[in-house]
């Protein structure tokens, strides 16, 4: 279900990026999980991909969302947190942003003129799907607010990431992995390591709570 | 909702969809006025989203350490060339006596499926474990036993005292032991009845380690133990026969193990053949004293971690004679 619909988004404007990056990672995901699947994404196609006159701007449209995306996407997990559905509305956002490129004005910055249509997409989702445990509109208001510029936490994550990960349990490791870089659910590592779901989510809370901490030692060091 | 909740418990609960539509609004509240929750929530919630971001250009690479496929450890504790000694030995006793022997066609393969047993990691308990001998499935109970958090964040069980699990009057309080009971029919019915085939052994190991304590002179000939019984019926009798439930088991395995404090951690297992007719496991996890006496001795500083419980399932194999 889920590749039929990825595959409607698709079929309506996606160029070419799409199967390079956030398709072919949902479907590749999607497949790996699912080894007996076999049929809609045989009929995914990309019928209504522009014609040869726009592959100037196609062109230049993917290479600024292909900068973009990983941006985009962590700031929709902020207000968002699943993954699934956050993917689902950056592709929306894509969507958006490739109907209405001919008005982008290219003096000004793509990935703030993209975020406005993020900021629309993930509104609209939320609208739409009516997810029960959500922030409140004043709560991701503030946090909008607050995401402003970049912090000194984001540039000391990535500094201290790798470094961190590697002080995890030898547990909390393979199972950060599982979730997060193989994009298992807790189900699914909860059955292959054999414990319950409870315990994989708690883990995973607590090896983000120690990453957390760990970068903000490392900052503090950096300080010193 | 008051000012005692662990907002960084519910941030972390928040980004994997596991708040409550009144913790979502009690967390949206904070978001809004308190800057110090509304700045740990974007740290985590952007932690969150670089976990899961391959496209991040770290200045490190991540060093995740490879996770390895469970391994049958009696095939592993035999070493290539006590496997080499071994086949030399035998060539020779084939050559020179001529006697028949017996030679499997194929070579053994084994598969090895993970059996759930509850909270065999602890990250879900905190606190003293329940007291006695378990008299249902799924959960934690001995003698005196807490499950606290260690130095790398993780949870663990600590073996606190030796003590008589019965209470019985008199009793010899020897070691500590903490028991769970796990219920095999489900297992059992996945395996099917026909073994004709195929022979069934469970394996159960637990990770031990040592920290350093004031009264470690005073424990000379502590070990540690893991130990597995294998029963048919309903799991109440067992608690009615113990300490003798091993002589009505169907099947027992044990493994002592001695650590000196600050050792390395160390991962001891046991096993033993799952026959058709078992319906569930005790399983025991314990540090002992090794004294006969009936007062309870404190255990210092030994913990176990990482309880599994693993069905290998091995084909029996075609054999043929030989001259």
């Amino acid at each position: 279900m889920r590749i039929r619909k990825m595959g409607s988004v698709a079929r309506q404007t996606f160029p070419s990026f799409t199967r390079l990056t956030l398709f072919q990672r949902e479907t590749e995901t999607f497949l790996s999980n699912n080894p007996s699947f076999r049929g809609p994404v045989m009929e995914v196609t990309f019928s209504s991909m522009p014609t040869t006159d726009k592959n100037d701007a196609h062109e230049r449209f993917t290479r600024l969302l292909l900068e973009s995306e990983p941006v985009m996407l962590r700031s929709i997990l902020v207000l968002v947190p699943h993954r699934a559905d956050a993917r689902e509305i950056l592709q929306e956002t894509a969507v958006a942003l490739w109907r209405q490129f001919e008005n982008y004005d290219p003096a000004r910055p793509f990935l703030n003129w993209a975020m406005g249509f993020a900021r629309i997409e993930t509104r609209r989702f939320l609208s739409r799907e009516s997810r029960s445990a959500q922030l409140s509109e004043k709560a991701m208001e503030a946090l909008e607010q607050e995401m402003q510029g970049t912090s000194e936490f984001d540039s000391a994550l990535k500094r201290h990431l790798a470094t961190c990960l590697g002080k995890l349990s030898e547990k909390a490791q393979r199972q950060v992995k599982g979730y997060y870089l193989e994009g298992h659910t807790p189900q699914t590592l909860s059955q292959r390591e054999g414990r319950t779901v409870e315990a994989i989510y708690k883990t995973i809370q607590r090896a983000r709570s120690e990453l957390q901490a760990c970068i903000e030692r490392q900052m503090k060091s950096e300080l010193a | 909702m008051t000012d005692a909740i662990d907002w960084q418990e519910l941030i972390q609960k928040h980004l994997d969809g596991q708040t409550s539509e009144q913790e979502a609004a009690a967390l949206s509240e904070q978001i809004v006025n308190n800057d110090a929750v509304r700045s740990d929530y974007l740290k985590a919630a952007n932690l969150h989203g670089a976990l899961g971001d391959e496209t991040l250009e770290l200045e490190e690479t991540i060093p995740f350490t490879q996770a390895e496929p469970k391994k049958d450890r009696r095939l592993r504790s035999v070493t290539w060339p006590r496997q080499l000694a071994a086949a030399i030995v035998t060539g020779l006793f084939v050559g020179l006596t001529g006697i028949g022997v017996v030679w499997a066609m194929n070579s053994p393969r084994s598969e090895a499926s993970s059996v759930p047993i509850a909270n065999g990691d602890f990250q879900s308990l905190s606190g003293p474990v329940e007291s006695g001998f378990p008299n249902r499935f799924g959960y934690w109970s001995g003698n005196p036993a807490e499950i606290v958090e260690v130095s790398d964040g993780n949870q663990s069980l600590r073996f606190l005292e030796t003590g008589n699990v019965m209470g019985t009057p008199g009793g010899r309080a020897k070691n500590c032991s903490v028991f769970q009971l796990v219920d095999l029919t489900s297992l059992q019915q996945q395996l099917g009845a026909d073994r004709s085939k195929s022979q069934i052994t469970l394996d159960l190991s637990a990770q031990f380690y040592r920290e350093a304590a004031p009264n470690d002179a005073d424990l000379p000939n502590l070990d540690v133990a893991v130990r597995i019984y294998l029963f048919q019926g309903e799991p109440e009798f067992v608690s009615n026969i113990w300490p003798d439930a091993g002589r009505e088991a169907d099947a027992v395995g044990k493994k002592h193990f001695r650590l000196a404090p600050g050792d390395e951690a160390s991962t001891i297992s046991t096993s033993c053949l799952l026959n058709p007719d078992v319906t569930f496991a005790l399983i025991a996890v314990s540090a002992n004293a090794r004294t006969g006496g009936t007062t309870p001795i404190p255990l210092g500083g030994y913990f176990v971690d990482d309880v599994q419980l693993t069905a290998i399932k091995q084909p029996i194999l075609p054999v043929r004679f030989v001259k």
